[in-house]
């Protein structure tokens, strides 16, 4: 979890200093999204096996609002050419990083 | 296109507020609820914020002409929420017992509650048609206000 969001901040550095949206950065993405994913197999699975007193409603809201923030950064980064695509990319992935700090908050109760 | 608000930097400001939006909506489904008689005005509050992000989400995100009404309304309705607010929960605490997106102007947020219904009515302006009717095309040289003025807000 936490891996997902250092890498989610790399990446957000990354996309402020690329001007456009190039092949590295789809595959940068496609890696970070598979990890979400992962995150969130992994997190369901923690979650039910735990002794701790995690919110499971909420952990499980921010493990589904993490995968898809991504897609739907892309989908709505696609259809603008311009520079500032690639800002509603960095938007999603600096969101990405604050959903894994929420997550690690709420792990921890 | 340069009056759209939903391309170039609009683009990002619509993402920003989309995200508001998600997470004011799922904070304010989980206060309502969970536990409602707690802080109903807080959560009141926090339900109104998300209704404003959704509406102002989706009003940036079309652009056209009625919705950048709705967004100059609900824009600056979410400014009025946030200083209002922020003001309150620092006046007045115990009105509010548990956090919305708006305590301590947004706050719990990085401020951005506060910042972005700023960038948002800034943006708002710099993309506002210019003078109707005359079809002049070139509308991003046009900086001069001019005549009259042609929004409601």
């Amino acid at each position: 979890m936490l891996l997902a969001g250092v890498g989610a901040l790399w990446s957000a550095v990354l996309f402020t200093r690329d001007q456009r949206l190039g092949d590295s950065l789809v595959w940068w993405l496609t890696a970070l999204e598979v990890g979400l994913l992962l995150q969130l197999v992994g997190g369901v699975i923690a979650l039910v096996v735990t002794e701790r007193d995690v919110d499971a409603a909420l952990f499980v809201g921010y493990l589904l609002t993490a995968v898809l923030m991504l897609p739907a950064g892309v989908a709505w980064a696609a259809s603008e050419k311009t520079r500032w695509g690639v800002g509603v990319l960095f938007v999603a992935c600096v969101s990405v990083v604050a959903l894994a700090e929420r997550l690690l908050q709420v792990w921890q109760g | 296109m340069s009056s759209a608000t939903n391309h170039g930097p609009g683009r990002v400001l619509v993402a920003i507020y989309g995200v508001f939006a998600i997470s004011a909506t799922a904070r304010s489904a989980v206060q309502l609820v969970t536990d409602f008689e707690e802080a109903p005005v807080a959560y009141s509050l926090s339900a109104l914020a998300a209704v404003v992000y959704v509406v102002a989400t989706l009003a940036l995100a079309s652009g056209t002409p009625t919705a950048r009404r709705t967004a100059w309304v609900t824009v600056a309705l979410e400014l009025c929420g946030v200083l209002a607010v922020g003001t309150l929960s620092i006046v007045d605490p115990a009105l509010f017992p548990d956090e919305t997106v708006w305590s301590g102007y947004g706050s719990g947020y990085g401020y951005a509650p506060l910042v972005l219904p700023v960038l948002g009515l800034i943006w708002l302006w710099r993309t506002r048609p210019s003078s109707v009717g005359t079809g002049s095309g070139s509308a991003a040289s046009d900086r001069h206000g001019g005549g009259a003025p042609t929004n409601h807000a």
